[in-house]
């Protein structure tokens, strides 16, 4: 999953000269662009369906209905069970990995079998459990949101903390470092591509936790707004709702890949 | 001061009251099943170059760990500065007055030079200020006063090792342990700036155990060299270096250190099982 988020990205700066640069915008906003237009002949050519329509249309009919005051509200719901639930991944993933992977061998091995096999579950079945713990609202729907980001960043954050290099941990012993300081000052730093790298894919899922949950049961939020929509065969609304996840998704994904390249420095082996 | 070396080295016979900074007591070195080294009795007395010498493989890096505190020893006693050194890490600001080069450096790829010399000093709880001068000065010392904020790739390989002699001489550490510290240079210019080194570490009163491949640098740096059967190893000899110092290069075509390379690399063939490839 790093591999596919952080090619892009590696591919676009490789290509460090002005005009490489500016041909790869090319292509970049033209696919775009060219997508765009074909949607809209398409959708124009044979009328729109009940749950797509042009993007004009969208943004004409839908985007206002989703900019109104009572759906923005349920826009800010979600907006904060993401950022709650996208909190508690990346302050206790990391946490967790890095003492899970730096802890002992036998804990990371065994450790790392038990997460992948949590990483491998559909959480969807479980969420009525989690209504019936937390009740309906807030609570189960950030910690189902929580539950999908942290366990890849976990999986992630211990692997990434096993493999630093034993020389590098050495060498702090030799400079007299304890345990914490060598965490603090040689794990975290040697791993932090590797985190925030895992933080997005946390963030993606942990946002995918919680629509999932508000589309499940639930009584507010993107996620009810979608269903309704849904219901009512509402086209323009639907997909102006669904452009504007994806538009904050795609702005918390690009805001995290900065903080990546910024963590990178020193490391022409990192994206 | 540059004679003081000289001195010591060829008093510590007499000076027996003198305590050894490191002191080796058929030391025995493993990991684990693995025996690296058996029965190692050495000293380094203050002041001096010790060079280890042997075949790849024969413990010398084992060796420096131990001193180090990061391997304890099997057996045997091992003792800096009258200290056992048992290789539990010791936690809080520098254990003992040990700094180590490693072999493959160790350096952080993520901080530029400067800041990988001030960690040591980090470590030690010295403040921001004075940690960023000091480091400073230690880079200068080793001829990269001029590209303190490059990052490790962005140095080559013997500058490297030139960040790794500095953070290793910025801690005030008397006892230096470095592991094969010029592996990346060529022969002459291992020699020029291993004699800059010692001179460098003989301003500063450091203690040094050196481990190298090179026979020729053993013999125009060290004081003593230690030479090291293949493994399991143990010392085979200790071999008194003859030459004056401060050593010019012209003592490389003296006839002493001819004699002194012909006999170190006798004494590595002796035990050459001739199978290497
Ligand atoms: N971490 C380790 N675990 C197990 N065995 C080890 C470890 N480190 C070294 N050894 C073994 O101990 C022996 C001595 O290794 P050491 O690194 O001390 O040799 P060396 O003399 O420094 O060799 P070189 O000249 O190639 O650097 C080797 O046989 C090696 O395989
Ligand atoms: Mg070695």
């Amino acid at each position: 999953m790093t591999a596919i988020t952080g090619a892009a990205p590696a591919a676009a700066r490789r290509t460090a000269r002005p005009r490489e640069a500016a041909a790869v915008r090319l292509v970049r906003w033209g696919t775009v662009a060219a997508l765009v237009a074909v949607w809209e002949a398409v959708t124009r050519l044979t009328g729109s369906g009940d749950y797509l329509t042009s993007p004009s249309r969208i943004v004409a009919d839908g985007l206002p209905k989703v900019l109104e005051g009572d759906s923005l509200t349920l826009v800010g719901y979600t907006t904060y069970r993401f950022l709650a639930a996208f909190a508690v991944t990346a302050v206790a993933g990391p946490a967790i990995g890095l003492l899970l992977g730096r802890l002992n061998k036998h804990v990371y091995l065994g450790g790392r079998d038990v997460v992948s096999v949590l990483y491998a579950l559909p959480m969807a079945p479980l969420y009525p459990l989690f209504v019936l713990w937390l009740g309906l609202g807030d609570g189960s729907e950030i910690a189902f949101g929580a539950i999908h980001g942290i366990i890849p960043v976990i999986l992630m954050t211990m692997t990434a903390g096993a493999a630093v290099e034993p020389a590098v941990l050495d060498s702090g012993r030799a400079m007299g470092a304890g345990r914490l300081r060598r965490l603090l000052f040689l794990v975290v730093p040697a791993c932090l591509p590797d985190i925030i790298g895992a933080l997005k894919i946390g963030a993606a899922l942990s946002l995918l936790g919680v629509l999932l949950a508000e589309l499940m049961i639930s009584v507010d939020g993107v996620g009810t707004f979608i269903s309704t929509q849904i219901t009512n065969h509402g086209a323009a609304p639907l997909d102006a709702m669904v452009l504007v996840v994806c538009a904050g998704a795609l702005a918390v994904n690009a805001l995290l890949s900065a903080i990546e390249r910024r963590a990178s420095r020193g490391r022409p082996d990192r994206p | 001061m540059a004679g003081q070396r000289e001195e010591s080295a060829r008093a510590g016979g007499v000076r027996e009251a003198e305590r050894p900074r490191v002191a080796a007591r058929d030391l025995t070195l493993a990991y684990g099943d693995t025996t690296a080294a058996t029965d190692l009795t050495f000293d380094v007395r203050p002041g001096e170059f010790v060079s280890l010498i042997g075949p790849s493989g024969c413990g010398k890096s084992s060796a420096l760990r131990a001193v180090g505190g990061l391997l304890a020893p099997a057996s045997g006693e091992l003792l800096v500065d009258g200290t056992p050194v048992d290789g539990t890490p010791v936690d809080g600001p520098r254990p003992r007055d040990v700094a180590f080069v490693f072999q493959d450096l160790a350096l952080y790829p993520w901080r530029s030079a400067v800041r990988n010399v001030e960690i040591a000093l980090q470590f030690a709880g010295v403040g921001r200020a004075e940690r960023r001068a000091r480091a400073l000065d230690a880079l200068r010392a080793v001829g990269l006063g001029d590209v303190p904020h490059r990052f490790p790739h962005q140095l080559s390989g013997g500058m490297r090792q030139r960040v790794a002699i500095a953070r290793a001489l910025v801690s005030d550490a008397s006892i230096l342990l470095l592991d094969e510290p010029f592996a990346a240079l060529d022969e002459l210019s291992r020699l020029k700036i291993g004699e800059q080194l010692v001179t460098l570490l003989e301003e500063h009163g450091k203690t040094v155990l050196f481990v190298t491949h090179s026979l020729s640098e053993a013999a125009y740096l060290s004081d003593r060299i230690i030479v090291m059967t293949p493994r399991p190893a143990t010392i085979k000899e200790v071999i008194e270096v003859p030459l004056p110092r401060p050593r010019e290069p012209q003592v490389l075509r003296t006839p002493e250190f001819h004699a002194l390379t012909d006999r170190l690399s006798a004494l590595l063939l002796e035990d050459d099982p001739g199978d290497v490839r």
